[in-house]
């Protein structure tokens, strides 16, 4: 991708890889963080299944080969991603080879020995990576949670903030922990700003600290919600996915100071006429917070709302590539970008930009 | 037209024609650069056809379109050919001209007619 705006809209075919770049910037931008390797297999649902019945795996383990072009991990395996404009740069490499043993790292159990690593994913890179080798077991596959910490994950030193709201946003108990750091700040009041954009009766919303919080990214609990439609508070689950999401949009971009947000589809579950205050809203925060957006979505009202609301005139003029529509084509090696004015010409004329 | 396609061309029927016709406007909405940006980065137009009017000076008009369009079409040559234009990129798509009344006059629709 090249020209490269403040926020930047992603669209494409189906399977032209438009998540696949947003995987490939949250590697980049969390530089390489574990967790971003596993959540990004994980949410492919490249999670390593036995194939003999008799043996069980304790711990699950996620598929390396799946991070590879060809699908194949072996030695040599590599890939780079780069950012050539960024300063300072960010680049990133990973690469397949033998494992390199750590003598200090206990070996003793019977899971480590049915583990058995001979090769291992070898991260370089610039700034430097969280981890720095990730071993792969015999089966092709690492586990989703480091057995021992000290071989093989550094401390998590100038890391950048990033967050990657996948389709189904963010889970119940990574926004009940978020909120925790925003309660009685100024965040706090611009998130019930964001979530009035949808419901101009929503008075404020609080977590259930002392509910279990139910597991799995499609649930929708751990909030309250004071409405100015009913006595009691209500759970947030009840006023639709529209909320949730844009509660998760909120939320992550008030933590992503000075950093990265990654969004799939971003319009989903709002209805197109949310979508320019959407936009603004988007807009007004990266500004406010400093966080540069990339997101995708398939949808004609998402751009078009983009395009026509996506920012103040004023600010526009001043500073035109404040977004940027980056179209990704499977056949091609470089995306097509639209500035601003291009997007709105596109628009004027009915070209098809997705 | 109607001796190339089985097309009649009135104001009705825009739609049904064999391929997609946009109305431009003015010669400057056409020729000009923003606009040819917004026209090739449209990955369904395979091949684009422009039509313009020649009016007063036909070599000055075909200069200007030359010039919006060779950043995309580099061999699009220095004289208009009589018999219209028509260059080929090598990843296959095509560019068209016809610069009105003859591309040979100036003047424009109305003289042809």
């Amino acid at each position: 991708m090249e020209n490269l705006g403040r926020v930047n809209l992603l669209v494409g075919a189906n399977n032209s890889g438009k998540t696949s770049a947003l995987e490939a910037l949250y590697l980049l931008t969390s530089q390489a963080n574990r967790r971003a390797f596993v959540q990004v297999l994980l949410r492919r649902g490249e999670v390593k299944y036995d194939r003999d019945e008799n043996y069980t795996r304790r711990f699950p383990e996620v598929d390396a080969s799946h991070l590879f072009h060809g699908h194949e991990c072996r030695p040599q395996t590599r890939f780079e991603i780069l950012a050539q404009n960024q300063q300072p740069k960010k680049a990133l490499s990973v690469e397949v080879a033998e494992y390199t043993r750590d003598d200090v790292s206990p070996r003793n159990s019977h899971e480590d020995d049915e583990f058995d690593p001979q090769l291992a994913l070898h991260i370089k890179g610039y700034p430097k990576p969280n981890t720095s080798q990730i071993p792969i077991g015999i089966s092709g596959g690492f586990f989703a949670e480091p057995r021992d910490s000290r071989s093989y994950e550094t401390t998590e030193i100038g890391t950048s903030r990033v967050k990657y709201i996948t389709t189904h946003s963010l889970g119940p108990a990574e926004l009940v922990r978020a909120w925790n750091s925003i309660a009685l700040t100024e965040h706090e009041e611009y998130v019930h700003e964001c979530l009035r954009m949808l419901d101009s009766d929503i008075v404020r919303i609080a977590p259930q600290a002392s509910i279990p919080l139910w597991r799995g990214e499609s649930n929708r609990s751990g909030f309250l919600v004071r409405h100015n439609g009913s006595r009691d508070p209500i759970p947030i689950g009840s006023l639709g996915d529209g909320i949730w999401h844009l509660l998760s949009l909120a939320i992550a971009m008030s933590r992503c100071r000075d950093g990265f947000l990654l969004v799939d589809e971003i319009d989903t579950g709002l209805h197109y006429k949310v979508l320019p205050d959407m936009w603004k809203m988007i807009m007004d925060a990266s500004l406010r917070f400093n966080v540069q957006v990339f997101a995708t979505t398939h949808s004609y009202d998402c751009l078009s709302a983009l395009a026509q609301h996506g920012g103040d005139p004023s600010l526009l003029a001043e500073s035109p590539d404040n977004f940027i529509l980056q179209r990704i084509e499977s056949d091609r090696t470089v995306a097509t970008s639209y500035r601003p004015d291009e997007m709105r010409m596109a628009l004027d004329r009915l070209l098809e930009m997705r | 037209m109607r001796t190339h396609t089985h097309w009649s061309a009135t104001p009705g029927n825009l739609d049904k024609a064999p391929v997609y016709i946009e109305r431009g406007g003015g010669v400057s909405e056409i020729l000009n650069e923003k606009s040819m940006k917004a026209t090739m980065k449209t990955n369904t137009i395979r091949n684009l056809g422009l039509i313009v009017d020649a009016n007063s000076d036909i070599q000055a008009r075909y200069m200007s379109l030359r010039n919006c369009c060779l950043e995309w079409f580099p061999t699009i040559p220095k004289d208009l050919p009589p018999d219209g234009l028509i260059v080929q990129k090598s990843d296959g798509r095509r560019f068209g001209a016809w610069i009105m009344p003859n591309n040979i006059d100036s003047g424009a629709l109305e003289n042809l007619i």
